[in-house]
């Protein structure tokens, strides 16, 4: 069954995405940060394909109630998060969009938010290990 | 004197019935009963149900309800997507 197939798939993808967010929780600031935001961008996808296929599937959304969704701490505007601020400047608001769509009534605005995020997430993910590998031994600058 | 609240931390019996899943007639025998605490407005001819006494009742129940609104703070961490999806002939 195809509807069957999109629930699957959204367990399944709801399963990655929250195991990421937890990475983000309690994580030391430490040379694994690019990987997480790697994972993080990995379950974005994840959870963008499973919301368009179900949405493909005649599946719809159930909104989430209203509340204040803040990103895991790690990824905090106030956490010292490392990585170029213009992305995060991209990064926040794709943040509060993801929570507004969860909140609506589209499953298609909700596949675009997730899709939104996991490009940022991954750009924020190849920047921030470039700027880990600048900072190697032996790494000529300029 | 009568505990003060606010408009905004009072429910109607349908919303009461509709975030239970139950009838508005069952929220009202649960009122008339005494099980669910309630306020009687428009002289005594409607009900209003206080947040805190509809939390706490649906605790007793056994349904976890989460208290949501602009202000209140969630985490995706805690709340299965999945759990949303809904078939478009539910409504």
């Amino acid at each position: 069954m195809s509807v069957e197939r999109a629930i699957n798939n959204m367990n399944a993808a709801d399963h990655t995405f929250r195991s990421a967010l937890r990475q983000h929780r309690l994580a030391p600031p430490d040379a694994g940060f690019p990987r997480r935001l790697k994972d993080f961008a990995d379950a974005c996808e994840s959870q963008q394909i499973a919301c368009e296929y179900a949405a493909q599937e005649g599946l719809g959304w159930e909104p989430l109630p209203p509340a204040r969704r803040l990103p895991p701490p790690e990824l905090r505007p106030d956490s010292g998060r490392r990585g170029p601020a213009e992305l995060w400047a991209n990064f926040d608001p794709a943040w509060e969009d993801l929570g507004k769509a969860l909140e609506g009534i589209s499953l298609p605005a909700v596949a675009r938010a997730f899709g939104e995020l996991a490009t940022i997430a991954r750009d924020l993910s190849a920047a921030v290990a470039e700027e880990d590998r600048q900072k190697l031994p032996g790494v000529q600058h300029g | 004197m009568p505990e003060r609240t606010t408009f905004e931390e009072l429910m109607t019996v349908a919303e009461v019935a509709e975030a239970l899943r139950y009838t508005e007639g069952t929220v009202r025998h649960w009122i008339r009963t005494g099980k669910l605490r309630a306020i009687q407005v428009t002289g005594g001819r409607e009900y209003r149900i206080r947040l805190p006494d509809f939390l706490a009742f649906a605790e007793g129940l056994g349904i976890p309800v989460r208290a949501a609104g602009p202000g209140a703070e969630a985490s995706l961490e805690d709340e299965p997507l999945s759990a949303q999806l809904r078939r478009n002939d539910e409504r």
